[in-house]
């Protein structure tokens, strides 16, 4: 596996993620505009915003068109780096790239609130990607790329699992059970099975915690341990998915995975 | 070498230097993460955006909840937009409880904050409970338990403002 088989099928897994996003967003335009809870005021502590207050500029920046427009050229771009990197027949220019790489800031920016960790791990991928395609021609760059993409997934993981480590609440093995006894996070039939068995909680927040901490070790495990431990990340997203609904977790973290597993073979292979 | 210095800025801003967060005070367009989910304060509770209104003779409705919490959906694992809505309350919700705890000595300037102002905007954007309501008043409630019995605790009450 080479590292631009690797980042390809990243981007393109990654891709996905950006696809269903903007959609979801798309879904809730109306929140975007005044009266919604993505209303305009909330970037009044801006300097741009106070500059262009009441002026036809002010009006269409922080606009549902604008806002619309974005989502539409980035769902295209998406689907464009998806077809190419499933047909693999024609190399997408960098330019497609940077472009949806400001089309998602530009969202995230107009956003400013209720962003999460898959939103960081997408503009983390789609930025290394098109630093990538920029500089395609130096090989270095591509193996740098993947290697970063790696770097950063198993650092999230690590420093998850550390926070979680200096959590009491995590360690007394109630986060879990708290965090999922809720409409927003939750599910009534998991949390109702971890208040009646205090042990499978405590086991899982720890199995969370453990495999949290330990899971940048895949970098250094053999091939069957680095799959296996990759199919239990895998497997740890689409739970979350399906208990917590954090589905942009799956793209955004699973999409990683084949970065993580190119790095792993480099180190292996010259150990 | 940009990725080798983006790689170091992640990792210093996970430490939470003092002088990172000086130099960074946000995220910039999420390309400086922050990667501690649910962690080591994992949120244990549904934010809750109500309101109520009062008639020119004081009379004050009963509080009425905006940004109803999603029913669990089968299909979330795949579509999910009301975690947008939702975790757009939550990161509002808990930014105006810091801004109220930052500000306790000058109280009347959160009012010009724009937590506040976005959730003011979305209270004043439902419609009158009462046809003679005169003005509104919005709070952030924080609610323990999926289902009921829930506990509830307030944790913001805003001004009364008054309706157009």
């Amino acid at each position: 596996m080479q590292s631009s088989d690797a980042l390809n099928a990243t981007l393109l897994i990654v891709s996905i993620g950006v696809v269903v996003s903007g959609c979801e967003h798309l879904a809730l335009l109306k929140e975007f505009s005044v009266g919604g809870i993505y209303t305009p005021l909330l970037h009044v502590d801006s300097k741009i915003f106070r500059a262009t207050a009441n002026t036809p500029a002010g009006d269409n920046l922080y606009s549902q068109k604008l806002l619309a427009s974005c989502l539409g050229v980035q769902l295209i771009l998406a689907s464009l780096i998806i077809s190419f990197s499933v047909s693999r027949t024609v190399q997408f220019h960098p330019f497609l790239l940077w472009l949806l790489v400001v089309t998602c800031a530009s969202v995230s920016w107009r956003r400013k609130v209720g962003g999460d960790g898959a939103n960081q791990m997408t503009m983390v991928v789609l930025t290394a990607s098109a630093i990538n395609f920029t500089f395609q021609h130096n090989g270095d760059c591509c193996r740098a790329a993947a290697i970063f993409i790696a770097a950063q997934a198993c650092l999230s993981y690590l420093v998850a699992g550390v926070a979680k480590t200096m959590s009491a609440l995590w360690r007394s093995g109630r986060a879990l059970e708290n965090i999922l006894d809720t409409n927003t996070f939750g599910s009534m039939w998991m949390s109702g099975l971890l208040k009646k068995s205090r042990f499978l909680s405590l086991c899982l927040n720890w199995c969370v915690i453990v495999g949290e901490l330990f899971f940048s070790l895949v970098i250094f495990a053999p091939k069957p341990i680095r799959v296996g431990m990759l199919c239990v990340g895998v497997g740890f997203h689409l739970v979350n998915a399906v208990v917590m609904g954090l589905n942009d977790f799956v793209w955004a973290f699973v999409g990683t995975y084949p970065c993580i597993y190119w790095a792993a073979t480099q180190i292996m292979s010259h150990a | 070498m940009i990725l080798g210095i983006w790689f170091i800025a992640t990792i210093a801003k996970q430490l939470n230097w003092r002088w990172c967060a000086r130099l960074v005070s946000g995220r910039i367009f999420d390309l400086l993460p922050a990667w501690n989910f649910f962690a080591p304060n994992p949120g244990q509770a549904d934010i809750r955006l109500v309101y109520r209104d009062r008639s020119e003779s004081e009379f004050c409705t009963g509080w009425e909840e905006i940004c109803l919490q999603a029913v669990e959906n089968r299909w979330r694992f795949l579509w999910n937009p009301a975690r947008l809505r939702l975790k757009a309350l939550i990161d509002l919700g808990v930014l105006l409880c810091q801004l109220q705890e930052a500000e306790k000595d000058n109280p009347d300037m959160i009012l010009f904050t724009s937590p506040y102002l976005a959730l003011l905007d979305r209270a004043m954007a439902e419609t009158r409970l009462d046809p003679s309501s005169r003005s509104r008043q919005f709070a952030i409630l924080a609610s323990r338990g999926a289902s009921a019995p829930r506990s509830l605790e307030r944790l913001f009450v805003s001004r009364w403002h008054d309706l157009a």
